[in-house]
């Protein structure tokens, strides 16, 4: 499909190339894509589907044929009849209300007779068993149902190659499971790349691999497939308890039963559910009654209020800033906008908003979703260091390698918590299972 | 005029006008509240907000047809999700839009510095008034309390959507959400 | 047939036509007329909940209370006999009645507006926009997207006010959540446009050019849209009629 010659690619505002030296062919089966954030993964990605250049007046330069032909030759939307892409972010990739409308649209795109769009619609969705989203409406799906539509989607226009970019990153890994199971039943006749951090949940998928490293290709050889990242627990430095009552919460939908949790100063703690079990409910819930405990948000750019960074960490009290800002690395930003910073900058000046706040229990939610695992261990060596700080850190996750690093879990399911357990934990199957936490495959 | 467009460009003057279309509802339940007690005029000083998006797209996409084409949008959004006056709403938005459009156009949609910006509000300000005062029967009214009238939205024009339109874009473009547009591209050529 | 089966564009327009046409009539009985002829045919070619109706009519009677009194204070100087006083304006029977047309106006205006917005479908005016509108398919789809992504917006502001009262911003009282509200446009807004690009990108992954597309929801032209026109039109010739009469 792909046949790409010493090809590289640039921005126009940037002299530096995002893509260098590019040599490869993209042929039948099943292709894996890794490589840390920022290697170009992505930008590859859009070049396949003619997204890029024109969308940001890129410079290509080099050889960069699709289906055997250069890819500038092609008219705006005549590759994406072959070629399927399924995002990331289950959230931004739809254009219309119910499930049927999103797939009519599509095969509108692609002038298919009025007359065969409804049996085409009801094929697709009897291929990939699909059959009871018809009339669903998208916002209410989960993000996993989300991402199979987005897949329906992509397949309905009966293309030869099917991208998917980080399909996963937003499901627990019990979803991600079956998500696999079912894409690798279903997407038998098309041939599938797709980009990854942690590929070990794919199993056996895929045939090839593909490393990119700072845009340029580190590794094309058959599929290897490895463990997880691995996390040890972090040294702990125990000293006060403390007892957190988190009441109930009542919601139309949801009910979150009173719970209370008994925390140790300097421990790190980890509260593990499938998505949508109320671990969020929960920290939320914790964080409004316990003016002690300090939550940064999956996307910490929600904490903030001000519109420099200085000013951010300013915000609420008189201490002095300084001594924060070269702690977390940020001396040099102080004037920048706190949306301007990257993810991992951001997480840092929550965490310095939070110690100037004077919390005593740091409480992420799910700060491991899309993130690459030089940002895990970014993110671990950042509550390392806390916690030696003799500040507690307490974590809710579905990410199971990274929550070796606690030292004390929870454990909820349907809006009950249960616990505390330790480490003894990961040799009881059978609890894990029952809670949505152990897939196949697995460990 | 959309062969020179983006799809993602146009998909953002859409999000931008669901977001003001909100803001302009509940400043529409604002103006209500008042205009129970001082009439018509209560609209008046806060009328700038209504011309916002139209300064705020063209200066972020710098295209012609984006302050039109914004307005027409942020009314027809605010139409389906619950402004009862409905119909009338779009044609507010193509009058005040095609306002604030003239004012960018008069420059070659070469200039998008603060004063051009004022102007199209402006510019807004004074097709929107003389809407309201063909469809509000305004020429019942003493002149003095009309030109009150007008003066007060001509400036809320251009301080409110002119002047806050700026405000606002230039600090979107401290987050860095809008690389990839004009307006991050050409920083430093144009105001 | 019925409104809600009439053809958006058509509705659209002719509802608007009768607006305009309302702005140039200088007496109170063509607005009348108007606004209880058009209650009457929504009354036979419709089943919209008159409760609703009600509830969406309040806020405009208090813009049609407010015309009045500012018409009856502000109104310029008119000849003949002067009725009563005002706040010390002289108000002669030429300004009582400019005020009473002008409030009668406003409703007027609403009840065509109501019975447009309660029998209209948003996603058919759309798709008939595009149809009868020669609207273009970017613009429309991507009305589309603006509309679905409302309620994401709004999760997303819920989110912004639980995580900022969590930083100790006061949000207690209603008040100071009216105050709030500024500082959330600019996350709010930039969050916003880094997803019009992911949407806007996956429309194109997905075919969309705006060109060469087939039609799936024919919106049909009827005669019966042209015979809802005509008795709308017909419903304003009579009042034109009964007010210069």
């Amino acid at each position: 499909m792909v046949e790409a010659e010493r090809l590289a690619f640039r921005y126009p505002q940037d002299a530096e190339h995002v893509l260098t030296d590019i040599t490869f062919r993209l042929t039948d089966g099943r292709t894996l894509i890794t490589g840390a954030s920022g290697s170009g993964k992505s930008t590859l990605f859009t070049l396949f589907n003619r997204l890029y250049p024109d969308n940001c007046d890129g410079v290509v330069t080099g050889r960069l044929n699709l289906f055997d032909r250069s890819y500038d030759t092609y008219e705006p939307g005549e590759v994406n009849r072959r070629v399927g892409t399924v995002f990331q972010d289950p959230d931004s990739q739809f254009v219309m209300q119910t499930v049927e409308e999103e797939l009519i649209f599509t095969l509108e795109n692609f002038a298919v007779e009025r007359g065969d769009i409804s049996d085409r619609v009801s094929a697709i969705l009897h291929e990939l068993h699909l059959s009871e989203y018809r009339h669903r409406t998208i916002q209410d799906l989960s993000g996993g149902e989300k991402q199979q539509i987005a897949v329906a989607c992509a397949l309905i226009g009966r293309p030869e190659w099917l991208l998917l970019d980080e399909p996963l990153a937003h499901l627990d890994p019990e979803t991600a499971q079956r998500f696999v199971r079912w894409l690798d039943e279903s997407a038998r006749h098309v041939n599938i790349v797709v980009i990854e951090h942690r590929p070990y949940i794919w199993g056996d998928f895929f045939d090839r691999q593909i490393e990119l490293v700072a845009g340029r290709i580190g590794y094309d050889g058959p599929f290897v497939s490895g463990p997880d990242h691995t996390f040890l627990p972090l040294k702990t430095r125990r000293g006060d308890k403390h007892l957190f009552h988190i009441p109930k919460v009542n919601r139309q939908k949801f009910k979150l039963a009173a719970s209370k949790i008994s925390v140790e100063r300097g421990d790190v703690i980890a509260v593990l559910g499938r998505n949508g079990s109320g671990k969020s409910t929960w920290l939320r819930s914790l964080a409004r009654h316990h003016r002690e405990v300090g939550l940064v948000p999956q996307s910490p750019a929600h904490l903030f209020v001000e519109n420099n960074v200085a000013r951010e960490l300013a915000y609420g009290h008189d201490r002095p800033i300084e001594d924060m800002l070269t702690r977390i690395g940020l001396e040099r930003m102080r004037a920048a906008h706190p949306l301007s910073l990257s993810h991992g900058q951001k997480r840092r000046l929550a965490i310095g908003v939070m110690m100037l706040s004077k919390k005593r229990l740091i409480a992420f939610d799910e700060p491991t979703a899309g993130q690459d695992e030089a940002s895990l261990r970014a993110l671990y060596a950042l509550m390392a260091e806390r916690v030696q700080a003799g500040q507690t850190v307490l974590f809710v996750t579905h990410d199971l390698s990274f929550a070796r690093a606690a030292n004390t879990y929870y454990l909820m399911r349907d809006g009950q918590l249960s616990g505390p357990y330790d480490a003894s934990l990961w040799d009881d199957p059978d609890l894990l299972r029952s809670h949505g936490l152990l897939t196949e495959g697995w460990r | 005029m959309l062969k020179s467009w983006k799809l993602k460009e146009i998909v953002l003057l859409s999000i931008l006008s669901v977001v003001f279309a909100v803001v302009y509802l509940a400043f529409v339940h604002v103006g209500n509240l008042w205009a129970g007690l001082i009439g018509p005029i209560a609209y008046e000083w806060i009328f700038g907000i209504w011309f916002i998006v139209s300064i705020i797209a063209a200066y972020i996409i710098r295209k012609p047809g984006a302050a039109f084409l914004s307005e027409v949008l942020a009314a027809t959004i605010e139409m389906m999700i619950g402004n009862a006056i409905g119909p009338r709403i779009i044609l507010v938005g193509i009058i005040q839009g095609l306002g604030a459009e003239a004012a960018f156009a008069l420059t070659g949609y070469k200039r998008y510095d603060l004063w051009v910006l004022m102007l199209a509000g402006f510019g807004a300000a004074v097709t929107s008034f003389i809407y309201t005062y063909v469809m509000g029967g305004l020429s019942a009214l003493s002149p003095t309390y009309v030109a009150t009238m007008f003066a007060l939205r001509a400036t809320s024009g251009m301080l409110i959507a002119g002047l806050g339109g700026k405000i606002l874009s230039d600090l979107l473009l401290r987050t860095g959400a809008l690389e990839g547009y004009a307006v991050a591209r050409r920083r430093g050529a144009h105001g | 047939m019925t409104f809600h089966e009439m053809n958006p564009t058509i509705k659209f327009l002719t509802v608007t036509c009768l607006m305009f046409g309302l702005a140039f009539m200088y007496n109170p009985w063509t607005p009348l007329g108007v606004f209880f002829g058009t209650l009457a045919l929504q009354f036979i070619f419709s089943d919209v909940s008159w409760k609703r109706w009600g509830l969406f009519m309040i806020p405009f009677l208090l813009t049609a209370v407010g015309t009045l009194w500012t018409t009856l204070v502000f109104g310029k100087e008119a000849s003949g006999e002067v009725m009563f006083k005002l706040f010390g304006n002289d108000v002669t029977e030429e300004n009582v009645m400019l005020a009473v047309t002008l409030s009668l106006r406003v409703l007027a205006f609403t009840a065509l507006s109501l019975l447009f917005t309660l029998t209209t479908d948003p996603k058919r005016f759309v798709y008939s926009l595009m149809q009868q509108g020669k609207l273009s398919p970017k613009i429309a789809y991507s009305v589309f997207v603006g509309f679905r992504f409302f309620p994401i917006l709004k999760n997303e502001l819920m989110q912004l006010y639980e995580t900022h009262a969590l930083r100790g911003v006061p949000l207690e009282t209603r008040r100071d959540r009216i105050r709030h509200a500024p500082k959330l446009l600019i996350p709010l807004l930039a969050g916003a446009i880094r997803q019009a690009e992911r949407i806007a990108f996956s429309m194109e992954a997905r075919g969309f050019t705006g060109e060469g597309r087939s039609t799936y929801e024919v919106i049909p032209v009827t005669r019966n849209d042209f015979l809802l026109a005509a008795l709308l039109v017909a419903l304003f010739g009579v009042s034109v009629w009964a007010g210069v009469r």
